[in-house]
């Protein structure tokens, strides 16, 4: 029965190829233009760690001054980096199972012998703790984590990123090799692989990616890495790491906690407000205690910094929408002229004794064979789409924003499993959505009028 | 004459014409609003950027390996230096004029280059009263340079401009623009008042220039201020290129031959830097490269769905032709002529299009509405909807070109024939 049904939906499709063809056209173009919109979208709103994601908290202490506002679009909260020594009173803390402190630098990476065929470049470097790379799962692919007491120790040893491997020494295996941040010398112990991390989930702002080089924190000893984002007012220039970055109120240090369960929650926040009414009342603090604890899922929700992109490629999905229900009203109109079209076959068929849910049945199953067509092709539509669109969005990047990051080289949205059964299945959604109407109106010609001429 | 032809066709298949008239209703208010966004876009990217003769002005950023700035030693070492880079710079052939531009080159948006979204306040207002603005530091030069229009108040003088390690908390007195002073005060005596920047420095406004391009976007993107002071610890500069002295060469090959000309000047001097020359077209990229992005992107897709909207009214006209070959014979055997024919189904698509433009218009707010909302962008101007509706009717027509030759060619002798 479904066989005959198929076989009469695929003599009708070749009886009218031209409308046929418009109709795949438009599901093609449609749904080819609307899936990667939307998907540049959601990559600067994607969750990076799902599921991980709700273990991992940022903490955030208000150790702001009382008259000045932080984030000038949310003045409520308080700001996303801390100073030393709070960091270090979380540190401190063993309620927690996982600890990233950590901050950011931009510095010259260069070969260690200053090899003349390397020509050094500016990179972003972490400077953090191990647990971060358990944290946000970033993947090994050579060597392993510092361990604890390389870390405590202050050596100088770092993980590099797959493009700095690669630029640096022209990738592959190098752990044990060594290389310069600054004018220092740094011994390589592992290497990333590929990592996808956007938005940038531990520090959030616009474009960013995750950093070339990691190097351990060390307790806050690397004075000769000064931190990208620190804050305070009026000061002028540091003359020294340890009076305006260690003892002090510049706030510089991003912080998040592990805490799998509910009891670890609970308990981590009597510790912080403990903590921080203790310091209040020894006179630090001018604010009110403000503690925030947010998780990665409700900080890709609520951080300040990235408000700003989404209202920007916000755009995209309004434009998305638009575009997808103008196809479908276009494909209507066509199903319907197509339909009505052949209203003496349905007329005939029904006279034969096919009932109404039969016809109707069959004109949607028309419409899903063109549909799983458009699909088909909406999958080449999307992919060119997609390219293209990165590569607009990549040639319109700031250009030391693609050396830092290495972008440039390695557009990172693929097109994955996900992403192509979803194109699929929008594609035939839309066209049986567009079939309703028509096959409806199709299905109530009276049987047997056109039986009078023909 | 036909009108009343039309009207009782059109009445005859209600709901074939109430879908047309939907659809195009609705790709009216989708079109108008895309036109509207890359608009408002638009106006981002090509606006006045308030500097004379972009072409021949160019950024320069020389970021020294050793990046240390604790100490005597390093602020003698980057003084030292940042004149001597100068020198160079002012001796290269062709070049006008050279400034200093620590906070930022006009444009320049990067992710070392946040510091210059700033705050400013009255003195003694809160910070939370403060006004968003983009702050650059300007040497005595630095405006004659751009080519900045002064309306009111001085220019800076020689005394204004210090050496010091921040300008934002160091500088001497502040220039703002016409925006940034009517928003600091709105009761127009700008001129002269004290202000406070978020890093604490209270200084008198001395001049205000017309307009000066920032980093923010609307409504901020004309709220900036230059402060007076030279950094010690510099890393930008403004070189404006002149347009005699490459006379009689072609600008541009002239322009490229300075350029790489002051990079192998400047890198012979010390390799122990990274040096980045821009133009005003690579910095324009850098701040306003989201725009750049998302207005090609949708402007390409509004083509696209400009496409799809005609392959689906050419599918449509199809099947209306179709369907009344019969009747177009029988009108053409009782004597209408194909100019007639022709003209009759141009004044259907005309008129099915304008009537879909009354539910059209009203879509076309309601979706503005929401826009707006949703992106505090794409405002709509009621000139659009002129555009819009001669637009729409004219890509009907061509969309219903080919049918409509089709139906002039029906012969009469089909009104014999039964189907």
């Amino acid at each position: 029965m479904f066989m005959l049904a198929l076989e009469t939906a695929l003599r009708s499709i070749r009886k009218t190829p031209g409308v046929s063809l418009l109709v795949t056209a438009a599901i093609a173009l449609g749904v080819g233009i609307t899936m990667p919109m939307v998907v540049l979208y959601y990559n600067t709103a994607q969750n990076p760690i799902p599921g991980q994601s709700d273990n991992v908290y940022t903490v955030l202490i208000d150790n702001w001054f009382a008259d000045v506002t932080f984030w000038q679009v949310a003045p409520d909260m308080p700001p996303d980096i801390m100073a030393a020594r709070d960091a270090r009173a979380i540190m401190a803390s063993d309620i927690q199972t996982g600890t990233s402190v950590g901050y950011r630098v931009i510095q010259p990476i260069r070969s260690a012998d200053n090899d003349t065929r390397i020509k050094p470049f500016f990179s972003e470097v972490r400077i953090t703790t191990p647990d971060f790379f358990r944290m946000f799962r970033a993947p090994m692919l050579y060597g392993n984590i510092w361990d604890k007491e390389t870390g405590e120790s202050g050596a100088n040893v770092a993980i590099l990123s797959n493009v700095t491997n690669q630029r640096l020494f022209g990738g592959g295996d190098n752990v044990g090799k060594e290389f310069k941040v600054a004018d220092e010398i740094y011994q390589v112990v592992g290497i990333l692989d590929a990592w996808d991390f956007t938005p940038r989930l531990y520090s959030i702002s616009i474009n960013a990616r995750v950093e070339g080089v990691f190097v351990p924190l060390s307790d806050f000893k690397r004075s000769h890495l000064m931190p990208e984002r620190a804050t305070t007012i009026g000061t002028d220039t540091p003359e020294n790491f340890d009076q305006t970055y260690l003892n002090s109120e510049t706030i510089f240090a991003e912080v998040w906690v592990e805490l799998p369960t509910a009891e670890n929650v609970a308990a981590f926040r009597d510790y912080l407000d403990n903590y921080t009414l203790e310091q209040k009342s020894l006179g630090r603090y001018e604010r009110p205690v403000n503690n925030r604890l947010y998780s990665g899922t409700e900080w890709l929700e609520v951080a300040p910094a990235s408000q700003e992109s989404k209202s920007l490629y916000r755009a995209f999905i309004i434009v998305a929408v638009f575009f997808l229900v103008v196809c479908i009203f276009n494909l209507l109109s066509l199903l319907l002229a197509k339909f009505m079209s052949v209203t003496p076959e349905a007329s005939v068929t029904r006279a034969l004794g096919a009932t109404r849910t039969d016809i109707f049945l069959r004109y949607l199953l028309e419409v899903g064979v063109l549909g799983l067509l458009g699909g088909i092709l909406s999958l080449y539509v999307a992919r060119i789409a997609l390219r293209s669109m990165l590569w607009v969005y990549i040639s319109n990047l700031p250009p030391e924003f693609k050396e830092i990051t290495g972008i440039g080289e390695n557009p990172y949205i693929q097109f994955n499993t996900s992403l192509f059964l979803a194109t699929f299945a929008l594609a035939i959604a839309a066209s049986l959505i567009a079939a309703l109407i028509p096959a409806w109106r199709a299905c109530h010609v009276p049987p047997a009028e056109y039986l009078k001429v023909n | 004459m036909y009108l009343g032809d039309i009207f009782s066709t059109l009445r005859h298949s209600k709901a074939g014409t109430l879908l047309l008239v939907l659809q195009v209703a609705f790709t009216f208010a989708v079109l108008v609003n895309v036109y509207a966004m890359i608009q408002d876009y638009r106006k981002q990217v090509v606006k006045d950027h308030g500097f004379k003769d972009e072409a021949s002005l160019i950024g320069v950023t020389i970021r020294p390996y050793d990046r240390a700035t604790q100490g005597e030693a390093a602020r003698a070492r980057y003084r030292n230096q940042i004149e001597r880079d100068l020198a160079i710079m002012r001796s290269t052939l062709d070049v006008a004029d050279v400034s200093m531009a620590h906070e930022g080159i006009p444009l320049q948006n990067n992710i070392y280059v946040e510091r210059n979204r700033e705050f400013l306040r009255r003195e003694g207002q809160l910070q939370t009263e403060a006004v968003r603005h983009t702050r650059y530091s300007a040497d005595v030069n630095t405006l004659d340079l751009l080519g900045v229009e002064l309306v009111a108040g001085r220019k800076f003088t020689p005394e204004d401009v210090r050496w010091v390690d921040r300008v934002s908390s160091k500088g001497g007195p502040i220039i703002v623009t016409e925006a940034l002073a009517d928003a600091l005060f709105p009761e127009g005596n700008a001129l002269g008042q004290r202000v406070t920047t978020r890093d604490g420095l209270t200084t008198e406004i001395v001049g205000i220039i017309k307009t000066m391009a920032g980093v923010w976007w609307a409504p901020y993107d004309e709220h900036t201020s230059f402060i007076a002071g030279r950094s010690n610890f510099n890393e930008g500069y403004l070189v404006r290129i002149s347009r005699d002295g490459v006379a009689g060469r072609d600008f541009e090959i002239g322009k490229s031959a300075m350029i790489r000309a002051l990079g192998e000047r400047l890198y012979a001097e010390s390799e122990e830097r990274e040096i980045m020359i821009e133009t005003v077209d690579d910095l324009r990229r850098g701040n306003l490269g989201r725009f750049i992005t998302i207005n090609s992107i949708i402007g390409a897709v509004g083509l696209i769905l400009l496409i799809v909207t005609a392959l689906g009214n050419y599918g449509q006209m199809s099947y209306t032709v179709f369907r009344r070959t019969k009747q177009i014979g029988i009108r053409r055997a009782l004597g209408a002529t194909r100019g007639y024919i022709f003209r009759y189904f141009l004044t259907e698509s005309a008129l099915v299009t304008v009537i879909g433009l009354i539910p059209g218009v009203l879509l076309m707010i309601g979706l503005n509405y929401v826009i707006v909302n949703a992106l505090g962008y794409g405002k709509f101007f009621w000139s659009y909807i002129v555009y819009g509706v001669i637009f729409m009717v004219l890509v009907g027509w061509v969309s219903a070109l080919i049918p409509i030759l089709g139906a002039m060619r029906i012969s009469p002798a089909t009104a014999t024939r039964t189907l």
